[in-house]
């Protein structure tokens, strides 16, 4: 027994030493991941890094140039500074894409394994998917934040039901194809029940599609999000997005460009980093590229 | 004779309907026609007959893992033939399955070791505690290692894998085993140890075994009684010996004939035959074999012939033996 759990500790070092070195090899994975933890960094010590109150007005220093004493990237019309807004502004891009991506991953999977496994669900659930997935999905998100009215709550629920459909589309025929393996035959014959089934053996077999597709719901809710903010239906007005950042910079693009270019930037960055990390993790995941 | 049966099967017909097809909605594959047999204690059934003919379906179907169309199958006097999912539980360990393809049968993310255990959880008899020493027993009575408990599937051979399926039938302590075709994805090397665990242990716990195969030496060597299936319908049935010796069914005699000999110098006379298996969504009218059999007569065609005892212990589905 001893002798055994020793080996068990020697195999678990050497699993994690060789998954280590495979994300290592992979740059799309480690560049992504770390433009990913600096955003995430900066979200979470905005209040730290953020230089004045983002939401602090000096209307005597409105449309102060980038490089002015104490604002490093300029001030926007009310006179805020524009680092500390774009800042904070990261807080909501990070908490929306993290939210939307981790809620449209758990309930799409939810509902793709449960339509992948039952023949009359399947019917009634995917067709639910086609009608949501047939409105392009900024549309949707607008029609559902008018109805909800704008709050960063509510951007996460409507972007969420947004992308559920394609995930559950995906979690779906992944789920359908491990169905058809022997083991969870032999599952069946020993008694196993459909609970487990589903979320022991089957969940964890198609994990790595739906992770993958969980960090471009990610990048694409970050976008969607600045889009929602920045046609007023988003993050409400005070609280800095970057979407609100762009749409205010909108009036005075000829006299303040920098109110475009670093929020433009900032959001480019963003999605650009989690896109490039979801590549990375693609490849590493998927056996077939190896 | 009777203490000894484990499992009786009378009329099983499993049907598969087709979908898609409008012109002929409602139309069924009958992959499983009709079929009797029964199954005793520490005895081996062996099920032969080609592709497609519907051996997997019927052991599937003995098994409760597909729900019968018609007829009853007794599990030790039970019927359990429209059981629920919910009832059918109890019985799942008294009946286990080894599988013909040893790489897909296992799930690849989880540790040999903790396959088996999952097999002891779902079971719920062991205590958590002895969980983990019953595996380690069960890994070396297969002939593996306590090492393997914490390799993954893919780290092992074929072979290897294929005890790891015969742990997972055997930890439950079934009395009925279906082995489906479990050494046909097997190198011929391994494929003899393979055979020679399942006999130790059939030895050692009394089980019954349903040998599905289509390799018919192999059914020679393992099964003690033997059914010849041909296109859902069990044709011939006999002990084994008996059934090599004298096969009376023309289509056992076509499938014996095809066997390989090991003296080159031996000139048996090889029956070919001729067209394919009809197709089980239309089977032909009378008796399913005689668009191919070289004694078909006029009455083969409109008369589907009984089993008939032709011998003591020897049936036969045929007019003309």
């Amino acid at each position: 027994m001893t002798d055994l759990s020793s080996v068990r500790r020697e195999l678990r070092r050497e699993q994690r030493q060789l998954n280590l070195r495979r994300f290592l090899r992979n740059r799309q994975a480690v560049f992504g991941s770390l433009v990913l933890l600096i955003m995430l960094f900066i979200a979470v010590f905005a209040p730290l890094l953020a230089p004045a109150d983002p939401l602090a007005q000096t209307v005597s220093n409105r449309f102060a140039k980038p490089g002015t004493a104490g604002y490093l990237l300029g001030a926007d019309k009310l006179g805020r500074d524009l680092l500390s807004r774009i800042l904070y502004g990261a807080r909501v891009s990070m908490t929306v894409g993290l939210s939307v991506g981790l809620s449209s991953m758990l309930l799409g999977m939810t509902v793709g394994l449960y339509a992948a496994w039952y023949r009359t669900l399947d019917n009634i659930l995917m067709r639910i998917c086609d009608g949501l997935s047939a409105i392009p999905s900024t549309l949707l998100a607008i029609a559902l934040m008018a109805v909800l009215g704008s709050s960063t709550f509510n951007v996460i629920l409507a972007l969420s039901i947004v992308y559920i459909p394609r995930m559950a589309r995906i979690s779906r025929s992944a789920a359908l194809v491990v169905k058809e393996q022997t083991f969870i035959e032999a599952l069946q014959s020993q008694g196993a029940g459909t609970f487990r089934i589903l979320w022991v053996h089957i969940a964890p077999n198609i994990l790595s599609t739906v992770v993958v597709q969980a960090s471009y719901n990610f990048a694409n809710s970050i976008i969607t999000e600045a889009a929602l903010s920045f046609l007023g239906v988003g993050v409400p007005a005070p609280q800095p997005s970057w979407g609100n950042i762009l749409s205010e910079g909108r009036e005075v693009i000829t006299k303040a460009w920098w109110m475009i270019v670093y929020p433009g930037l900032a959001t480019a960055l963003a999605v650009m980093g989690t896109n490039i990390f979801g590549d990375g993790l693609r490849d590493i995941l998927d056996p077939h590229t190896n | 004779m009777d203490q000894s049966l484990i499992l009786k099967a009378e009329n099983i017909k499993t049907w598969f309907p087709v979908r898609g097809h409008i012109a002929r909605d409602g139309n069924c594959v009958k992959a499983v026609d009709g079929v009797s047999l029964s199954l005793y204690r520490g005895k081996t059934y062996g099920l032969v007959g080609e592709t497609g003919c519907g051996k997997s379906t019927l052991g599937r179907t003995l098994i409760r893992l597909l729900e019968p169309t018609e007829g009853t199958i007794l599990l030790d006097g039970t019927d359990i033939t429209h059981f629920s999912p919910f009832w059918l539980q109890l019985y799942r360990a008294r009946m286990q399955m080894v599988f013909q393809d040893p790489y897909s049968s296992l799930d690849g993310r989880m540790h040999v070791g903790d396959i088996l255990m999952e097999t002891l959880a779902i079971q719920k008899r062991v205590p958590r505690k002895e969980r983990m020493e019953l595996v380690l027993q069960i890994l070396t009575d297969v002939g593996l290692l306590p090492e393997h408990f914490y390799r993954y599937p893919h780290e092992l051979s074929g072979g290897q894998r294929q005890r790891v399926g015969i742990a997972r039938a055997l930890l439950p302590e079934p009395e009925l085993i279906v082995c489906d075709e479990p050494v046909s994805a097997l190198d011929v090397s391994v494929r003899s140890q393979i055979i020679r665990l399942l006999l130790e242990q059939q030895r050692s716990r009394d089980l019954c075994y349903l040998f599905i195969s289509h390799d018919m030496s192999v059914v020679r060597y393992m099964a003690d009684r033997v059914g010849v299936m041909y296109l859902g319908h069990l044709v011939e049935e006999a002990d084994t010996d008996e059934l090599f010796e004298h096969p009376r069914h023309p289509y056992t005699q076509v499938l014996l004939s095809a066997v390989p000999t090991p003296d080159p110098r031996t000139h048996r006379k090889r029956i070919v035959l001729e067209g394919d298996l009809p197709s089980p969504l239309d089977p032909p009218t009378g008796c399913p074999f005689h668009t191919r059999c070289p004694r078909s007569a006029r009455r083969c065609g409109e008369q589907m012939p009984d089993m008939r005892e032709c011998a003591p212990g020897h049936l036969v589905a045929c007019h003309f033996s």
